[in-house]
């Protein structure tokens, strides 16, 4: 549509965090001539966000952030997700991109790389062995081994793992967005009540329903 | 003064109640003798609660019969006794073998004695007469239900019968928010009769006059209601030696509650293997039934939840959704609250290092203030918050206690391990039914 009606494209990253919610609406800005709306806009937002920037900041700092996107696995959330814990002093590890979707999302993995991200990616045996991959064991079972080599890892991901270190829902398949400022309040709301039960274990449940006896 | 400001300012001195006034209780209690009849001396208006009650008992109108004395303003002024006497005599063509009379406000203020009507008209009728004292202003429909089993312990059942052993007498299972409780009690049934109990009588549900007059021959007594209940069951410890089970322990909804019920239960019958086994097939069954059909436990993980419900379906629904769904509960509100409810709740809060802010005897406005100032995820409770909490923007409300606005003609129980799956189906549904636009389908209809 650029090329052959000249309608202007955003290219931008998914707006998770601050900066990347600031790029998304710049993006949308500029081409619209809105670009001193939109900054001031972000300002107040900013300004009016300040305590849950600070709850996502004690959530991230000096933290390793494990990244997991497993309901679609695509690398897409998870670098943008990255991204964010690194806005907030974390150092993600992507864990699990699915060579498939790697392939097919080529051309955007490419535009993130060349904004300067590049976070560290873990595959585990799991994602390549047979059966549902959401429900796979093996998968639960490395997560929990490499979040126990961190001592201060998170984990952002999806609720069907619990790798036992304070973890946030980020399942699409919730009643609340993500993105924009909506979602660094959202975010910040899971981040803490993450914090408060992080030692709370797995119910059984669960782990059963999913993971069967294992 | 704005709308908003005087809410506020009188919110203190209004009431908005969930729970109906004490003729209503003491209605349900004496609706579940099979085929008595139940005079309420009343006005007509309050005589709908007698028939509200009659459907909460599941009550059948060709075996059970509902009358009223319908009072109007010159018996409300001068007393309404000569009516009452009248409708007594005009109940022989009933052939009830019992009749109980229930007063509501308007005649116990002006002074009407129903109790010495009673005992005047008692030569004259081939029915027992039971009164039973219960005009709305002495309480909620929890002290009604108290008031209506004190008149029938104490003028219906036998002295010195002889101890059944293994017997149970359960107590107050209507006094319990699932919509469809009648699933309850037959699951408690069925579980008794397999851990080993010889006979099982029940106080009150389509109970035979007959079974009334020999609970005091039950060795043990179970409680199935945190709202009520708990002075008949005394009553029964004290007076004819029956020994309560369970008396401190949440209702079987869960994992753990379940298998604790079930443990107690089991030891009192020295079968404790059988409730062992129970709960091994049991969580089986719930594992494997989640697994095939399908769990949504997207939405579940840490949200954060409220509970609006009475003491029975919300003390053991904590933990519940809690420890299996993995839910964070930061209120609770309780329709009604025992002393003894408030302990249970208390330590299971403690027990599962829950923050949680409690309002015992919640009003609907209570309610609603609570839910909107901690902004929970989901909140379960019942079609009243599901239109309370409309403004708060919470995306879900899963209606698990009455009234859920929802015809039902099968029994459901929440109890026991088919009771997890009927409470998560509910949860489920109505997960699913918040994707629908209520625009779309109001449009649509026209």
């Amino acid at each position: 549509m650029e090329e052959r009606f000249g309608i202007p494209y955003a290219r931008t990253g998914q707006p998770y965090g601050v900066r990347a919610t600031e790029d998304w609406l710049l993006g949308v800005a500029q081409p619209l001539g809105q670009e001193d709306a939109a900054r001031q806009w972000v300002q107040r937002e900013t300004a009016a966000a300040g305590s849950d920037i600070e709850a996502l900041r004690r959530f991230f700092d000096g933290k390793t952030a494990l990244v997991e996107i497993t309901e679609f696995p695509g690398p897409i959330r998870a670098l943008s997700l990255a991204r964010m814990a690194e806005e907030f002093g974390g150092h993600p590890v992507v864990i699990n991109l699915h060579p498939y979707t790697i392939k097919e999302r080529m051309p955007s993995i490419k535009f993130l790389l060349k904004q300067g991200q590049n976070p560290d990616v873990i595959l585990t045996k799991g994602l390549f062995s047979l059966g549902t991959f959401r429900s796979s064991w093996q998968t639960e079972s490395e997560l929990e081994a490499i979040a126990r080599q961190y001592d201060n890892a998170v984990y952002l991901g999806s609720p069907l793992r619990q790798p036992g270190v304070p973890q946030i829902n980020l399942s699409t398949q919730t009643g609340y967005p993500h993105y924009g400022f909506a979602g660094v309040k959202n975010l910040a709301r899971m981040a803490r009540i993450s914090m408060e039960n992080a030692g709370r274990p797995r119910s059984k449940l669960f782990r059963k329903v999913l993971y069967g006896d294992n | 003064m704005k709308t908003s400001e005087a809410v506020s300012a009188t919110a203190p001195r209004c009431h908005d109640p969930y729970l109906r006034c004490a003729l209503y209780g003491a209605a349900q209690v004496a609706l579940g003798v099979r085929g008595c009849g139940v005079l309420a001396h009343s006005p007509q208006g309050c005589y709908q609660l007698v028939n509200a009650a009659f459907g909460w008992q599941a009550a059948d109108y060709t075996e059970t019969f509902t009358l009223c004395t319908k009072l109007c303003e010159e018996e409300i002024v001068h007393g309404g006794e000569q009516m009452l006497k009248r409708t007594i005599l005009e109940a022989r063509e009933l052939h009830v073998p019992l009749l109980f009379v229930l007063s509501s406000c308007g005649p116990e203020i002006v002074g009407d004695d129903i109790e010495a009507v009673c005992e005047d008209m008692q030569g004259d009728v081939d029915f027992k007469l039971v009164p039973v004292r219960c005009a709305g202003f002495r309480g909620d429909q929890n002290d009604g239900a108290d008031m209506a089993f004190d008149a029938i312990l104490k003028t219906l059942v036998k002295e010195d019968t002889p101890k059944i052993p293994g017997s149970v007498c359960i107590v107050a299972p209507h006094a319990n928010g699932n919509p469809t409780w009648y699933g309850d009690l037959a699951w408690v049934k069925r579980t008794l009769a397999e851990l080993g109990a010889a006979e099982v009588l029940t106080l009150t549900h389509d109970t035979p006059v007959a079974d009334v007059a020999r609970i005091g021959a039950a060795e043990y007594s179970l409680l199935l209601s945190h709202d009520c209940g708990q002075k008949a069951v005394d009553y029964l410890s004290s007076h004819f030696g029956v020994g309560q089970l369970c008396r401190d322990l949440p209702f079987p909804v869960g994992f753990t509650n379940t298998r604790r019920w079930l443990t107690e239960v089991a030891a009192c019958f020295g079968r404790s293997h059988d409730a062992d086994r129970i709960a091994a097939q049991g969580e089986t069954q719930v594992i494997e039934q989640c697994r095939r059909k399908g769990l949504e436990q997207f939405f579940m993980h840490r949200a954060t939840s409220a509970i609006v419900a009475d003491a029975t379906v919300g003390i053991p629904l904590l933990r519940f959704i809690t420890e299996d769904l993995e839910m964070i509960t930061n209120v609770v509100c309780l329709r009604s609250c025992l002393p003894r409810a408030r302990t249970l709740l208390d330590a299971e809060i403690q027990s599962l290092g829950l923050d949680c802010r409690v309002i015992d005897h919640a009003d609907v406005y209570q309610s609603r203030q609570a839910i909107g100032e901690t902004r929970p995820q989901i909140v379960f409770g019942s079609n009243i918050e599901r239109h309370a909490v409309e403004a708060f923007g919470i995306p879900w409300v899963f209606r698990i206690v009455n009234p859920e606005s929802r015809f039902r003609t099968i029994d459901r129980e929440y109890f026991g391990y088919t009771g997890m799956l009927n409470i998560i189906e509910i949860i489920e549904n109505d997960w699913l039914d918040r994707m629908r636009s209520r625009e779309r389908r109001y449009q649509a209809r026209w």
